[in-house]
């Protein structure tokens, strides 16, 4: 039920009708908030303020429902929120608020139910609990300090925006188009700093320009060639002589699409009134930044709130002579003006999978160097399904090494790639160790992403930052209380853009009209585009066993063959199709995991998302009637246990 | 450069109107290939316009009437319009003038203009806006806009 005095509470101080039947602390606060029907636990309120009438107690003096308590602490400059059980100091908090000139404190009575949704919603322990201006502070301690520092201070000056966000990626922009949709004054500033081999980019973020987007359209550019060669077997006519591919007429139509992206983002920025700043924003004050474009002109704005969500940048190894001179990253094989010709992809995870992926189905000489297992975190059956379909593909793989030395024989020019040297050592069973060399075109490094912005933890504010350079959160809320962040910046959440995008309304909504969402961050069905893709979504078996125990998994799969694929023998994949279920055998079977190995899988995986999302059981997929002939169909008949020691799964007949 | 461009519209703004060349007259005639050059203000008939001093310079100030062209280099249909403008404006001879704007390299100009998608093509008569459109149009719409914009009165069209 909705508080309907949520706008009355904050202005006036009305002792009114009930003042004299209190003698607790609450008639000395400057503000109440008034309760339009009492809840559950008006029999609490009534022993704690001891000799209260009984009428009294009904009237106006109850807990109330937390969305009622979210609403008002959105829209109050200061709050203070307490339960029965904790409000100990309530009155050293209300004096100290009060102490610092802070008008119309609001305090907040919520019950012991509401308490602990409020401690899972803010991920604080302290108690009772203060907001200022919506953002949750914490408690007297973390209040004196923003007393001593002179932040309170500042928090309360005009700003000229109610948010700044930081990074125009696809987090960034969601959380600021909300936020402006709210009727908030927003701007965003974004800039890309060159890549190691100068390029840039323009609005949208990793995702738009060197992510996503162009890996999906050069991935189904590599597919195409595949169904050329289909094509001829179900009758299609070719002209004689080999069919080619262009690097250059693919790399332009892609980077055309994005220029018009980064427009669109332009364009939409400016008609939900957004302010795009393209410069480099740094704080310098704890609630100021200031941003250097490229001409050199400096932009000075602050704000009532920031939201940090500036992603990610591909890692080097600088310990490796020439790696970060010669080499090059995601963040410039889709842009590059020349085919890279023959390629080393150094790195396992699906990033330098993928791009190994499509450069060989475009016909290029690929090699893919690995340190140890291939895409670490993802379910490791599938993964080594993916190497060995992938040097099936005709990829060279080169496992256990990374490279020791990369040398430049030929410096790359503005049409060619130029060609390198790379030196590598291999290890033996028995220890031995054997030095190897090859001369390579390109060599595309993706041995991970780190933060680069370490500038976002100046002196100024003191963004508690994890060991790998990401911002540690409270469901988003950095350590600095009126700065959050989203993204792939983020400690321990999923590096996916619509994570991202879904985190960002979720929170504008959050903060700015004071609710319960929180944004889900299990259960994310994802899928990794190497040339045979690979949709899941829960978690991969080693973590199931991990969590359940190897004895309360069934894992139920099968192997098959796409119909499209059947007439073209040489069609590789056919023998490499593969899908399973992971159950939990004490929760009816209830699915844990799913993943699929398979052309399509990302379409595929979506759909079948939403049954892990509402607890399917194993027995709601077998309930589930195929739809033929489909690859996806798959689910609704496995009943195949997966047992230890087994041979691999062949392809039955038809 | 920019002050004595300004000097030089202003010197032609103060001359008596002359009548435009007259290309079929044997004496006008030998300017016939000149089509790159606006007789009044020694100005090419076609230019590029990147900044917004610019733009105030030889659109808002130009006292022949100006379609500006917003375009950018990823954009099919901006590809095709182009030159098909270029060459209708070259045929006006000097009644119309064609200033190209790159929304990518001139992305405050578009701003202000509130340009969304492209191409948009926008006529300007002494500093107003007399007439717009946006996307591909064919050349019958294209001699329509123009004659709007260079304000042919509707018996000679």
């Amino acid at each position: 039920m909705e508080c309907p005095a949520g706008d009355k509470a904050s202005r006036t101080s009305s002792p009114g009708r009930f003042s004299r039947f209190f003698t607790s602390i609450r008639e000395r606060v400057v503000a109440r908030v008034d309760t339009g029907a009492s809840n559950r636990r008006t029999g609490a309120v009534a022993s704690t303020a001891g000799a209260m009438a009984p009428r009294a107690a009904r009237l106006g003096s109850s807990a109330v429902p937390i969305s009622a308590a979210l609403t008002t602490i959105a829209k109050s400059p200061a709050a203070v929120v307490y339960s029965e059980s904790v409000q100990h100091r309530l009155e050293e908090y209300v004096n100290l608020l009060r102490g610092q000139e802070i008008e119309n404190t609001v305090v907040v009575h919520v019950d012991e139910d509401a308490r602990k949704d409020f401690q899972k919603l803010t991920l604080r322990d302290n108690w009772p609990l203060v907001y200022v201006k919506g953002d949750c502070v914490g408690g007297l301690e973390e209040v004196n300090k923003l007393v001593a520092n002179g932040q309170l201070k500042s928090w309360f000056q005009e700003h000229q925006y109610d948010l700044i966000v930081i990074g125009g990626g696809s987090g960034g922009l969601a959380a600021a188009k909300e936020a402006a949709r709210l009727g908030k004054k927003v701007a965003c500033f974004d800039y890309v700093k060159p890549s190691t081999q100068d390029t840039t980019w323009g609005l949208g973020g990793t995702c738009v320009n060197v992510g996503c987007i162009p890996k999906k359209l050069m991935h189904q550019g590599a597919l195409l060639g595949g169904s050329i060669k289909d094509a001829k077997k179900f009758g299609w006519k070719f002209p004689e002589g080999e069919i080619t591919h262009n690097w250059k007429t693919m790399r332009d139509a892609i980077n055309d699409h994005i220029a018009g992206l980064n427009w669109a983002y332009r364009v939409q920025l400016r008609e939900k009134n957004v302010e795009y700043v393209n410069s480099y924003a740094t704080f310098v004050g704890p609630h100021e930044v200031s941003g250097k474009n490229k001409k050199g002109v400096v932009t000075n704005y602050t704000a009532t709130r920031f939201l940090v969500a500036t992603g990610l940048r591909p890692k080097f190894d600088a310990t490796i002579p020439g790696c970060k001179e010669y080499c090059i990253s995601s963040d410039d094989i889709f842009s590059i003006k020349y085919s890279p010709g023959k390629t080393l992809c150094v790195g396992a995870s699906y990033i330098s999978l993928e791009c190994a992926g499509f450069l060989k189905g475009i016909g290029l000489e690929v090699s893919v160097m690995v340190r140890s297992i291939l895409l670490r975190g993802f379910d490791q059956q599938i993964s080594e399904k993916i190497g060995k379909h992938m040097e099936a593909y005709g990829i060279n793989f080169i496992r256990g090494c990374i490279p020791t030395k990369i040398e430049q024989l030929e410096p790359k020019t503005k049409t060619a790639p130029g060609r390198l040297l790379v030196h590598w050592v291999s290890i033996d069973a028995e220890g031995k160790k054997t030095e190897h060399s090859e001369e390579f075109n390109t060599v595309l490094y993706a041995i991970g992403r780190e933060p680069q912005n370490v500038d976002v933890k100046t002196d100024v504010v003191d963004i508690e930052l994890a060991k790998s350079g990401k911002i540690v959160a409270r469901h988003e809320q950095t350590s600095v209380p009126w700065i959050y962040a989203i993204g792939d910046i983020l400690e321990g959440k999923p590096e996916l853009t619509p994570v991202a995008i879904q985190a960002g309304r979720v929170l504008a909504r959050r903060i700015f009209q004071g609710n319960y969402e929180l944004t889900e961050y299990d259960k994310v069905p994802t899928t990794v585009f190497t040339p045979l893709e690979y949709g899941c979504c829960g978690l991969s078996e080693e973590d199931a066993i991990k969590k359940y125990g190897q004895d309360n998994i069934i894992v139920y799969h099968g192997a098959f063959k796409p119909l499209e694929y059947v007439i073209n023998e040489d069609r590789i994949e056919n023998n490499h199709c593969y899908c399973k279920l992971i159950c939990v055998r004490n929760q009816e079977e209830r699915v844990v995991g799913y993943h699929i190995l398979t052309p399509t899988a990302g379409e595929i995986t979506q759909g079948f998302a939403i049954g892990l999302k509402l607890g399917a059981k194993k027995r709601d997929f077998d309930r589930l009637i195929g739809i033929h002939p489909t690859v996806a169909e798959q689910f609704t008949t496995l009943t195949l246990e997966k047992k230890e020691g087994e041979e691999e799964l062949k392809v039955e007949g038809c | 450069m920019f002050a004595r461009a300004a000097r030089l519209v202003q010197q032609a703004a103060a001359l008596p109107k002359r009548p435009l060349l007259d290309l079929a007259n044997k004496q006008h005639g030998h300017l016939r290939n000149s089509k790159f050059l606006c007789y009044e203000a020694q100005r090419p008939l076609v230019f590029d316009v990147a900044t917004t001093e610019e733009f105030e310079e030889h659109v808002l100030r130009s006292t022949i009437p100006v379609i500006v062209d917003f375009h950018a280099d990823w954009c099919g249909p901006c590809k095709m319009l182009g030159p098909r403008l270029e060459q209708k404006v070259q045929g006006r001879e000097g009644a119309v003038l064609m200033a190209k704007v790159n929304i990518d390299e001139a992305g405050d100009l578009a701003d202000e203009f509130r340009v969304s998608a492209v191409p948009t093509v926008i006529g300007f008569q002494n500093g107003e806006v007399v007439a717009e459109f946006q996307g591909m149009i064919d050349d019958d719409q294209i001699d329509e806009f123009l004659d709007q914009v260079a304000d042919v009165p509707a018996a000679e069209q």
